[in-house]
């Protein structure tokens, strides 16, 4: 039995009118929250649901919000919309197609956290779901939703649209912040953590918009339906965002813990005809491969830990034996040098190093050692000696590479043309 | 989130100090401290580049990594972390050089060394730089890269003083970030991302700021370097010799290094008293006057109308004689001199030529020690702690630049400032403004009583200006007093009596007796005539003999009319300078004195702290110091001069401010009130013949409010005619919106702006008629 909770009625119905959302039962859970409990009562919701952060970590949002100090100061909220991880739309998905479930959620975590304003930080490059999520949120606040006196309530808060200007590092928490105060896409060191210093020195809980999303359903059912949901250590649904060698590729909204296999196979229709998997990246560019005889690993936080991968955002790239590993290496390495801010010394030249060498890997140019300098480049840049977790991400995919397909990287080193049959990996969503 | 029950003991505070062990020995520490300070702190130092003591830590560079085990991080076992970001622990345990510690550092310096030019035999920093050094010492000895490297601007002009070579950089963004948390400016900024990154300014435009030669010391390697100092030393090759800028009256510390007796750069040397160590660039870079080729070379006197050379001896001759013919001598200026030299001119003038008649102050500023007008003296690092800064019409960036940087560090935290006057003069930082009239200043003193009296900490900042009502309101409000001067050591002039009303040591003049008793002469007791008084005598024909050391009132004094009738009619004017001013130019013997980079003494800045001045460089050959100067110029008067300085009075004699001189006052013919400012380029001094600053002169540049422009139909960046008192000064027009309406801003020591009375009128005039520096001067000397 599949539920769906977050993408309940989303092909059916046009979720972005508020008229509709409301139709479906939407911003009863607000209105339940408003009138019925206080902001503790919402809090212990959300220990009970053991619900857990849908950006990568798996942080406990509980967990999160407790760790706000409580000293007067006012409170901040930012929606995580970045989304940038090659292979991850979900949040696309869910910004335009159900702005509503988004905004409602973050009216309740910010009734429960006592926050002054809300930030939604979407990527640059989502035009579209910038402009339903304004229509949307001016809705709100026309139906008296967001803005002064919620529901007639004496809660009030405020909701800013914002876009950024196109970098994958202003997802990560802290350049997310730096961004929204207008400058740089720089992240900071910490501690400070966000819950105590954040956006502009104010305590800040950062949360992916899929996380809130799950908050009305979490309100309206309570806690404890939520953690009942699959693995009770991981409950709830992920989106997963499967793409690459598939043949439905696409977002698939399926029950924590449901095995790999399963996604594949079923959800995104298999592989090609006549093709074999070769290995998956399950965090989009920024976790270790799994591998065929991985398949059955549950998919939930720490199932995915477990096998030294990572859940991550769930954005599936799948690779098949017409893929030659070089060549996805370096693809990757060609995003991480685009990507990485530059701020420190080794993901800044580390990256570009790492992909000079797999640019010419892949163009025919290899030399004797090559194999060996990516491990060590890999070394010099991971094991948390970078600022920021984009530097560990650069050569997490790249180590396990490294690892299970040796002998390509190894056959590169000779020249000449890729001595792996492969085709162009193509990354495309539904 | 527990919270302590009523009635229960609060729980012990945290103690003040933790004990941790660094390669295996246990220390104790101030809580807070960063490793990578402790560790230096008991001699294992870790390299760093993006940590710098003055910046908040960023933890970019990850080079000064240390192996850390113990609390809060025991349960992971040991790890590398970055020192400069991570404090010390109560049980921490440090190991500087363990291999996992040494071989991340020998990465991060492989990686910064990637795309590193490594141009060292044709880099300035070469023998002083970081890169090299903590390669040396702690990076690989042969890089593994044998990919192309990324490819930047390599000698990128970044304005006057600076030069940026960008592959050099290792983007530390220690500029950048100088530039926010110090300066609150943001000259230099990042552009790009990632290997691509980039320093520049915003939008390639010239660096615009009064503070950029601080980035060449806080740049670790040879990225950002100056313009004066490209290509001409290296580390090992220099002398340097500590020393203070006279630049202005704050005698910010400075090593002066020259290389075969030429100064090749000032820097700075931290006192965290005066400076907090950093220098302004007019103080930095402004050396170049020093080896000058239009210095004055050997002492000129005048024949058949004309300066022609002549020896010491003929010139001590003619000026003694001259200055003692009937109608006797005045002296003017002085402020520039050492505190020894002030003293033998206020011996010279007293006991050799015999008069009161002596005024340093040949501008705008009426006193210089806070007690000498009865009110108490500030320390500069009071304005530290300050809650409440009171700017009396006085403009720091402009006045005393560095001290500017202090203010606007402590108006980012607490300070509140008041900035009281008819212009803006705190730009940078929070601050309320008291808008007034140039002659309102004491009634919108007078209106801050309570505000100053309910502050626990105030400090007011006054530049001296103005008269005995102005003196009065800063004495009324009862806060200690900081007084940037005009010149650099008018606060030693005013001690040695370089005034009419008051002998040295703040003696009075019928307290003579100890003065009498150091130099074993008697002084004149009848008072003297101040500045004002002296040029209206000269002007009428009475002073038989004026002596001018150092000083150019044709452009300084506020009433420039008064001041070229002075010397059009003085019968003997002997002027004692570095180059041929305007008034040099006037004059019938110019005798060539060293600069303040070329002799040695003591010099008194503006809070009275009493700095020592060296010799740095030797000056041109047939220049004399002031001193010596006033030794000769004494003995061909008969007089031998014993320097000595009397002891300060106990009780200070405490003197009363005639009104400074300035123009007419009232309504006159033009509609907008003339206000005369110090500017840090402009002025008639060494700036005006400094070949390092001459990109930045500005001797007549009108600042006015958008709305006097556009009823004068005048443009940012055009020309424009100012009238007044009978004369007209063609300017640069810079359209200001910190300037209130109705006031014209001209700099105090250009050429021209006093003598137009104290109402102007404006109009467009074409860009041509902007004003030469030769023209100018060949106007006055034609006499
Ligand atoms: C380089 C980098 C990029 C990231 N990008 C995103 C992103 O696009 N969206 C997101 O929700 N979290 C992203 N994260 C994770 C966030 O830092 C943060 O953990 C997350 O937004 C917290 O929300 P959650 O607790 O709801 O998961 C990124 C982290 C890093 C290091
Ligand atoms: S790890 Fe990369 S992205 Fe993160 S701060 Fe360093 S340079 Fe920037
Ligand atoms: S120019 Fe110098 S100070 Fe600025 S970032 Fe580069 S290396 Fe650092
Ligand atoms: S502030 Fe004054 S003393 Fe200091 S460097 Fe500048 S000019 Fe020299
Ligand atoms: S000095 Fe510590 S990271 Fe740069």
């Amino acid at each position: 039995m599949i539920r769906h909770i977050l993408t309940d009625g989303m092909d059916e119905f046009d979720l972005t009118r508020l008229d509709v959302y409301r139709s479906r039962g939407g911003y009863e859970a607000l209105a339940k929250a408003l009138r019925t409990m206080s902001p503790d009562d919402v809090v212990n919701e959300v220990k009970v649901s053991n619900l857990r952060g849908r950006g990568g970590a798996g942080a406990g949002t509980h967990f999160k919000w407790s760790t706000l100090p409580n000293d007067g100061r006012p409170r901040y909220l930012i929606l995580n919309g970045d989304e940038s991880e090659p292979g991850s739309f979900s949040g696309r998905m869910l910004v335009q197609k159900n702005p509503h479930l988004i905004i409602e959620g973050a009216l309740l975590a910010a009734y429960a956290c006592k926050m002054a304003r809300i930030f939604l930080y979407l990527r640059g490059e989502f035009h579209e779901g910038a402009e339903v999520m304004a229509r949307a949120v001016g809705a709100a606040r026309e139906a008296g939703l967001v803005g002064d006196r919620i529901l007639g309530s004496d809660f009030s808060v405020e909701f800013v649209v914002h876009r950024g200007a196109g970098a994958y590092i202003c997802g990560e928490e802290t350049a997310i912040m730096e961004s929204l105060e207008g400058k740089r896409g720089h992240p900071r060191t910490k501690p400070p953590f966000p819950t105590a210093a954040g956006l502009y020195g104010m305590p800040t809980v950062i949360q992916n918009v899929e996380t809130v999303a799950n908050l009305a359903p979490i309100v309206a059912n309570g806690g404890a339906w939520f953690a009942g949901i699959g693995p009770a250590k991981s409950p709830g649904t992920k989106i997963c965002s499967i793409s690459g060698r598939v043949r439905r590729p696409g977002n698939y909204e399926i029950e924590m813990g449901t095995p790999l296999r399963e996604l594949l196979e079923e959800h995104a229709g298999g592989l090609e005809p006549g093709h074999a998997l070769k290995f998956i990246l399950p965090a989009g560019a920024s976790s270790a491969l799994v591998l065929p005889s991985q398949l059955d690993t549950p998919l939930d936080f720490d199932s995915m830990t477990a096998i030294r991968s990572m859940l991550g955002s769930a954005g599936m790239l799948v690779c098949d034996d017409r893929d030659c590993a070089v060549h996805v290496a370096y693809l990757g390495a060609r995003f991480y040098h685009h990507e990485s801010c530059g701020k420190c010394t080794p993901c800044r030249e580390g990256t570009g190093w790492t992909e000079k060498v797999l640019h010419r890997m892949e163009h025919g140019e290899g030399r004797p050692g090559d194999t060996k300098r990516l491990s060590d480049l890999c070394a010099g840049i991971g094991g948390r000696k970078c600022l920021c977790l984009l530097g560990d991400f650069s050569v997490t995919y790249l180590e396990s590479a490294l690892r299970a397909f040796r002998e390509e990287f190894v056959a590169h080193e000779a020249g000449g043309p890729c001595p792996v049959a492969h085709a162009a990996l193509e990354v495309s969503a539904r | 989130m527990s919270s302590t029950p009523p009635g229960a003991a609060a729980p012990a505070p945290p103690p003040s100090t933790v004990a941790c062990t660094i390669n295996g020995r246990p220390h104790t520490f101030p809580r807070g401290t960063l490793i990578v300070d402790a560790v230096r702190q008991v001699g294992h130092p870790i390299p760093y580049y993006c940590y710098h003591p003055k910046l908040a830590p960023v933890g970019a560079c990850r080079v000064c990594m240390v192996q850390v085990e113990g609390p809060p991080v025991a349960a992971r076992g040991p790890i590398v972390t970055t020192g400069c970001t991570t404090p010390v622990f109560e049980g921490l345990k440090i190991e500087t050089m363990s291999e996992p510690a040494k071989l991340a550092r020998r990465q991060v310096l492989q990686f910064l060394l990637i795309n590193h030019p490594l141009d060292c035999p044709v880099c300035d920093k070469g023998g002083e730089c970081d890169l090299q050094d903590f390669t040396l010492g702690y990076g690989p000895g042969v890089s593994e890269f044998a990919e192309p490297k990324v490819l930047r601007r390599k000698a990128a002009d970044l304005g006057p003083f600076l030069v940026l070579d960008q592959e050099r950089c290792i983007m530390c963004q220690r500029c950048v970030r100088y530039e926010s948390e110090v300066l609150g400016e943001q000259n230099l900024v990042l552009k790009e991302r990632g290997d691509r990154t980039v320093i520049d300014t915003g939008q390639g435009e010239p660096y615009a700021g009064y503070f950029s030669g601080n980035n060449t010391e806080l740049c670790p390697v040879g990225a950002l370097t100056s313009r004066t100092y490209r290509f001409k030393a290296r580390p090992w090759d220099v002398r340097p010799v500590a020393s203070v800028c006279q630049g202005c009256s704050l005698g910010c510390n400075v090593t002066a290094q020259t290389r075969a007796g030429r100064i090749v750069r000032l820097m700075l040397r931290d006192n965290p008293a005066v400076d907090g160590g950093w220098l302004c660039d007019r103080g930095r870079y402004g050396f170049g006057h020093s080896a000058s080729p239009d210095r004055l070379t050997a002492p000129l006197v005048r024949r058949d109308g004309r300066l022609v050379p002549a020896s010491w001896d003929e010139a001590m001759a003619a000026a003694a004689g001259g200055l003692r013919r009937a109608g006797g001598a005045a002296v003017l200026g002085g402020a520039r001199l050492t505190d020894e030299e002030a003293v033998l001119l206020a011996e010279l003038t007293r006991v050799a030529l015999r008069t009161n008649d002596v005024d340093w102050r040949v501008g705008r500023q009426r006193f210089a020690a806070p007690e000498a007008v009865g009110a108490r003296g500030a320390a500069i690092a009071d304005l530290d702690g300050a809650d409440l800064v009171v700017l009396a019409d006085t403009c720091l960036v402009e006045e005393a630049p560095v001290l500017e940087i202090r203010l606007r560090r402590a108006a980012s935290r607490r300070t509140a400032v008041l900035d009281v006057g008819p212009v803006r003069n705190f730009r940078i930082g929070r601050s309320t403004r008291v808008p007034c009239p140039p002659d309102g200043l004491a009634a919108a003193l007078a209106s801050l009583g309570p505000k100053v009296a309910a502050a626990a900490r105030p400090v007011v900042i006054w530049n001296g200006r103005g008269s005995e009502d102005v003196a009065e309101a800063v004495r009324a409000l009862g806060a200690p007093v900081l007084v940037p001067g005009e010149w650099s050591n008018a606060r030693g002039a005013e001690k040695a009596g370089l005034v009419p009303d008051a002998l040295p040591g703040y003696h009075a003049l019928d307290d003579a007796a100890p003065v009498e008793a150091a130099w074993g002469a008697s002084v004149p007791r009848h008072p003297g005539r101040d500045a004002r008084a002296i040029l209206e005598a000269a002007a009428a024909g009475s002073i038989g003999g004026l002596y001018l050391v150092g000083a150019n009132p044709l452009r300084t004094f506020p009433d420039g009319g008064l001041a070229a009738a002075a010397l059009d009619k003085v019968p003997f004017l002997v002027v004692q300078d570095l180059f041929m001013t305007e008034a040099a130019a006037a004059a019938d013997v110019v005798l060539p004195a060293t600069g303040p980079l070329e002799k040695a003494g003591h010099v008194t800045n503006l809070a009275g702290n009493r700095q020592t001045l060296a010799a740095v460089a030797a000056g041109p050959g047939g220049a004399r110091s002031d001193g010596d100067i006033f030794h000769a110029l004494a003995a061909a008067c008969g007089v031998a001069l014993t320097g000595r300085a009397p002891e300060v009075a106990t009780e200070p004699v405490r003197r009363v401010l005639t009104p400074g001189g300035g123009p007419p006052a009232g309504p006159g013919g033009g509609a907008l009130r003339l206000l005369l400012r110090t500017r840090l380029y402009a002025g008639g001094g060494t700036t005006a013949f400094d070949p390092n600053l001459a990109p930045l002169r500005e001797d007549a540049v009108l600042r006015l409010h958008p709305r006097d422009a556009a009823a004068a139909g005048l443009e940012d960046g055009g020309a424009a005619y100012v009238k007044g008192g009978g004369s007209t000064l063609t300017a640069a027009v810079r359209v200001d919106p910190d300037v209130d309406a109705g006031h014209a801003e001209l700099p105090a020591h250009g050429f021209g702006p006093t003598r137009l009375g104290a109402w102007v009128d404006v109009q467009p005039a074409p860009a041509e008629a902007l004003p030469g520096r030769a023209a100018a001067i060949a106007a006055v000397s034609a006499r």
